[in-house]
């Protein structure tokens, strides 16, 4: 390679390597050196122990929250691939005229567009005491006066997170049924199987790439949301992020906040890899 | 029409016995329209239980929709699809006593060689052992049965259209349809595929409908070929009477070449006459004196001779005004003066190459010469 390519080369990367080195490692270094910092009240000291390592994993009720938020985490996915699934397939198997089909499809992706915070306040004003869902109960006469069962609990904050998050269901599940060829279900037919079984036998396991890449955006999403729990959450609505935010907030326990942060990060990378696993499995079908 | 089954068939591929059907289908006044373009026009066909039946013409004649209305992947507008008597015009496909090998070859990709050739058959609730049995069965009549593991994107292009094949037939359908299957092949393979595909049709003897644009391809495998153009039926035959005896000047044109010249037959010292680009010619039987006609004549009939001296009459006497090497043979482009014929010359050895501008007359005789239909406006 002659210089005047390197060079070339080396000034068409290094916007990008110069963005991710100060934005993404730096970042991540300096969360790496809190986390082994210690606390000394009123703030912390400099040091190098493993004790907020310790601590996330000794004290219950980091382990509760964690896990709360892997619970979470894992209905939003549910809920979502349950009702983006049908929606996908709809669009693109039953909508015959391209317009209508982009309109629909848009329907579902253009809200990314509005402000999320905008999107997850919704819910607040449909769930609350004198929201849409609590007036129409009452006129169709089956509550009798406005109830709060529906606002601030796990149920609000699903619900919330399945709707702020479906598009990235959506879409993914979309593009792969999409690009199923359409004569393997006229194959399929044509060897004497019924609509039905088509799709258990060979729609849907052809379409699981999409459902398992929509699966882990929506799951990952969820698991680093505090704005549903601060919005439509209860008391019991706490989320890992809420606690890292209050560590590097209120409690002023940086070391923590960073370790913590750091679990997060590593629970979300082994997610990514083993659906990125999964997704390689089925490469090369469409070859 | 030839109807051929092999005793060499095993248990699993016996044909069932029947009462004598002659007509394994039988297609009434058929149509299709797709908003307001005609697919299918009115096309009536019959097809003898055993037949290869080739549906030739260019892309958009209709003749995939055709085939996809035998199949029942496409509802007919009009008219009726009768299979071995019985009216099967509105039956799903997953119902249908037919199976289709599809141009892609629709393979499922998320299943095995194996599991893709027994896949009807085990959702159909067949026992685990009898589905492989059978699908080792087809597998072995295509030549793959060692491959039954293997995922099919591991498999070459001809493995594959083998494998569509072997899952096609595994059913023992009443009538296979091949819905331009060697397309995707390249050349030697194609040829090659021609020779195994008549071969299984010998041996297993079931009805085969093929559906081309390959003129090559019709006239190397089938037992009959139906010409379509414009969702019509042009001309149907066998290999051999399109060939020498097309019935218009598209038919002449698209199955084989053809020099095609217009002229009014007259009246000359030996008999009527035809004018080729402004020399006489014995007019062929057939016409009268004074009539107009489409005339033609195949490259490969009409006699090569070498400088102006040979003659006689029924000769063409022109120049070369070029050249195209075959191998097997020579065309060569005639300049008559008014036009230009093309003839092909075979290389079987003794006579020398042609060079451009050499002087040559050709013979065509009158038994050679075609007299074509005009045009149905399509």
């Amino acid at each position: 390679m002659n210089g005047a390519l390197r060079l070339k080369r080396a000034l068409v990367l290094s916007p990008p390597l110069l963005w991710t080195f100060m934005f993404m490692f730096v970042p991540y270094a300096i969360l790496l050196v809190y986390s082994f910092w210690q606390q000394k009240y009123p703030t912390f000291v400099p040091a190098f122990q493993f004790g907020n390592y310790v601590q996330i994993f000794t004290d219950p009720q980091y382990f509760r929250v964690i896990l709360r938020t892997l619970k979470i985490a894992f209905f939003v996915s549910l809920g979502a691939a349950l009702v983006a699934y049908p929606y996908a397939y709809f669009l693109v198997f039953r909508v015959r005229k391209p317009g209508l089909r982009l309109m629909l499809y848009m329907a579902v992706v253009a809200p990314l567009w509005v402000s999320y915070l905008l999107r997850a306040y919704t819910w607040k004003t449909i769930l609350g005491t004198t929201g849409i869902l609590n007036s129409f109960l009452m006129s169709t006469g089956i509550l009798s006066e406005p109830s709060s069962v529906f606002l601030y609990n796990q149920t609000a904050m699903i619900v919330t997170l399945i709707y702020v998050f479906i598009p990235f269901m959506v879409m993914p599940i979309y593009a792969v049924l999409e690009k199923i060829p359409h004569s393997l279900k006229e194959a399929s037919a044509d060897l004497g199987v019924g609509r039905l079984r088509t799709f258990l036998n060979v729609t849907l396991p052809l379409s699981i790439p999409g459902v398992v890449a929509g699966f882990t955006m929506t799951f990952c999403l969820t698991f680093g949301d505090f704005i549903a729990p601060f919005l439509v959450g209860g008391p019991d609505g706490q989320m890992i992020a809420n606690v890292i935010a209050s560590q590097f907030g209120a409690s002023l326990n940086w070391p923590l906040g960073a370790a913590l942060a750091l679990v997060m990060l590593m629970i979300v990378l082994s997610i990514i890899t083993v659906s990125d696993k999964f997704e390689r499995l089925g490469q090369g079908r469409f070859a | 029409m030839k109807r051929v089954r092999s005793l060499r068939c095993g248990p699993p591929f016996v044909m069932p016995e029947r009462t004598p059907v002659n007509k394994i289908i039988k297609i009434e006044n058929l149509t299709k329209t797709f908003g307001k373009v005609v697919g299918v026009d009115h096309i009536s066909l019959s097809v003898e239980q055993g037949e290869f039946v080739t549906l030739l013409g260019p892309s958009g004649c209709g003749k995939s929709t055709l085939l996809r209305m035998i199949g029942g992947f496409e509802e007919p507008t009009q008219g009726r699809i009768l299979l071995d008597g019985q009216d099967v015009t509105h039956v799903p496909p997953s119902k249908r006593a037919v199976n289709m090998v599809f141009q892609d070859y629709a393979l499922f990709p998320h299943l095995s060689v194996g599991k893709n050739v027994g896949y009807g058959l085990r959702v159909a609730g067949m026992p685990r052992r009898k589905v492989r049995e059978k699908a080792l069965d087809a597998l072995a009549l295509v030549g793959l049965e060692d491959r039954f593991d293997a995922a099919p994107h591991m498999l070459s292009g001809g493995q594959r259209q083998r494998v569509a094949l072997a899952r096609a037939i595994v059913r023992r359908p009443k009538v296979l349809l091949l819905d331009e299957p060697l397309s995707a092949l390249d050349a030697n393979l194609r040829e090659q595929m021609q020779v195994e595909l008549k071969a299984l049709h010998t041996k297993m003897g079931l009805t085969f409908i093929l559906v081309t644009h390959d003129q090559t391809e019709a006239l190397t495998m089938s037992d009959r070929i139906v010409v379509m153009r414009g969702g019509k039926i042009v001309q149907m035959g066998s290999p051999v009477e399109l060939y020498e005896r097309p019935a218009t000047s598209y038919v002449a044109g698209f199955i084989g070449s053809t020099n095609q010249f217009r002229s009014v037959v007259a009246t000359g010292p030996t008999g009527p006459q035809v004018q080729c680009f402004g020399q006489s010619l014995s007019a062929p039987a057939g016409v009268a004196p004074g009539q107009e006609a489409l005339f033609g004549f195949r490259p490969e009939k009409a006699l090569v001779q070498f400088g102006e001296g040979g003659g006689g009459p029924d000769t063409l006497r022109g120049s070369v005004a070029d050249i195209l090497y075959h191998g097997q043979s020579v065309r060569l482009m005639i300049d008559l003066g008014a036009g230009e014929v093309l003839v092909d010359l075979p290389m079987s050895g003794s006579g020398g190459m042609p060079q451009v501008g050499d002087a040559i007359s050709l013979r065509v005789g009158a038994d050679k010469i075609m007299v074509l239909a005009d045009e149905v406006a399509a």
